[in-house]
């Protein structure tokens, strides 16, 4: 194993939340249940990669499928916690058209052997626009808790604090992969592989903050 | 030869490091800001619990001063005219040479006795102006003024509007506005200095307005909020959910409220 920080450890730390959930069962929302899923199939889909990269066979095609897997099952998460029916049938839309435009791009743009730079910045903008609209309605909603003690607002910062940060490595991964050697790609990957690791620990202290 | 290309590669690490900085400053600000409107939430609402705490003190107080009042017209006016009613029973007694004083103890009893029936009616009008039959809230702040009326110390100018609407109102809503009148009549006898009181009743779309106005001294704004009587007329005014106003402007000007109470639909 040549980079185990953002081919093990990384992809293992989706295990901190997801002891969270299990731990604390009883009193997750459905909206937490749906990352919970979310976890495990990133988990599932590291341990996928990691295991062909291991036997030298390349695993940018599931890059494809995780960008679709990801977008569906995060958009599911808004959809749950928006009570706006205007709001969620735009987020529906989205479930239908967003894994019609990511296979678009896999057959006819950009194949399955280079990384998906034009859905994957589709995605972040979409849940960066999300996680907005989120605050936004938490800034018109009168609560008598404090910011700390609400579960979704670690989750929703997480995710935030990911997709705006990943962003434009997900619009330049092509053109890095070309214009640089692998040692760079290791750094810009690492990078990328820590703000997962930060959005992971503020989904475990969002969980841990669900009250029994 | 210098290389002038830029490394791209540092410019979008530094481009993504400048973004995870803004949002992580955007999400520190949402948690500053949330907290303090927190902060701000739990000090309205421990003020509403102060308020709402001294109301009700005010009530006991005011319920204890009733009560002590009521003990002493019984003791000093009831009490006084049955023992000597007692007294005169007791001492009756006919001698042999001298007329019949049944007649004369007759009357001395039954004036004895009609002197502690008004005193008895006087209490209970004090405690509810409004039991007795089509007696109505006009009727009974007249029955207030008159005697200040007739001291020629203060001039009291009623006006109402010549309809049904306060003789139809319910026995809750005129006694909580026969009290609070009763305290500002009180007020101004005691604290004013004042000449002339005026009190105006209207009805304006199912809303009764009320202006309570004295040419007094007026008073100090924050004893408008703090003195007992006052807290009394607000928490009875918050009781039947009227709005109201107070001038408290002091140099002369007198005190100035103004009551708006929404009527019952009639149905």
């Amino acid at each position: 194993m040549n980079h185990p920080y953002m081919g093990v450890i990384v992809p293992a730390s989706a295990l901190i939340p997801i002891s969270v959930v299990i731990v604390k069962n009883r009193s997750v929302s459905r909206e937490i249940k749906t990352l919970f899923f979310y976890l495990l199939i990133s988990l599932a889909i590291s341990l996928v990669s990691t295991t062909l990269a291991v036997n030298h066979i390349s695993n940018l095609f599931l890059i494809h499928a995780d960008t679709v897997i990801e977008a569906v099952l995060l958009l599911y998460f808004f959809y749950l916690i928006f009570p706006h029916p205007i709001a969620k049938k735009w987020i529906l839309l989205l479930m239908i058209t967003f894994p019609l435009f990511c296979m678009g791009n896999l057959i006819f743009l950009q194949g399955p052997h280079r990384y998906n730079t034009y859905s994957r910045p589709v995605e972040a903008i979409i849940f960066i626009g999300l996680s907005m609209l989120y605050w936004w309605h938490a800034g018109n909603n009168t609560n008598d808790q404090a910011w700390t003690n609400i579960p979704l607002n670690w989750v929703i910062s997480g995710l935030l604090l990911y997709f705006s940060s990943s962003f434009l490595l997900f619009i330049f991964s092509n053109f890095i992969l070309s214009k640089y050697d692998t040692s760079v790609n290791i750094v810009a990957w690492n990078i990328h592989a820590t703000l997962i690791l930060t959005m992971y620990l503020l989904f475990a202290v969002g969980f841990s903050k669900c009250k029994t | 030869m210098q290389n002038l290309e830029d490394n791209y590669f540092i410019l979008i690490v530094m481009g993504m490091t400048g973004i995870c900085l803004l949002v992580i400053s955007f999400i520190l600000l949402q948690i500053r800001s949330q907290n303090k409107l927190l902060k701000q939430q739990k000090k309205i609402q421990e003020i509403e619990l102060n308020y709402r705490k001294e109301l009700l003190h005010a009530i006991i107080i005011s319920q204890e001063q009733e009560r002590n009042r009521i003990g002493i017209d019984l003791h000093d006016e009831v009490g006084t005219r049955l023992s000597s009613l007692r007294m005169i029973i007791e001492n009756f007694a006919a001698g042999p040479n001298m007329p019949d004083p049944t007649p004369a103890f007759k009357l001395q009893c039954k004036g004895i006795i009609d002197k502690a029936i008004a005193d008895v009616r006087d209490i209970a009008h004090n405690l509810s102006p409004f039991t007795t039959g089509a007696y109505g809230l006009i009727e009974a702040i007249e029955d207030l003024c008159d005697p200040i009326h007739q001291s020629e110390k203060i001039a009291i100018s009623l006006q109402y509007p010549e309809n049904d609407a306060l003789h139809r109102l319910p026995d809750t809503l005129a006694l909580a506005l026969y009290r609070v009148i009763a305290e500002l009549i009180h007020n101004t006898i005691k604290h004013a200095r004042a000449g002339e009181i005026t009190l105006t009743f209207e009805i304006n779309d199912h809303l009764l307005l009320i202006r309570y106005a004295d040419n007094g001294i007026g008073i100090k704004k924050d004893i408008g909020n703090k003195g007992m009587g006052m807290r009394n007329i607000a928490s009875r005014l918050e009781m039947i959910q009227a709005a109201y106003t107070m001038d408290t402007a002091e140099g002369g000007r007198g005190f100035d409220m103004q009551i708006k109470l929404p009527l019952p639909s009639t149905g």
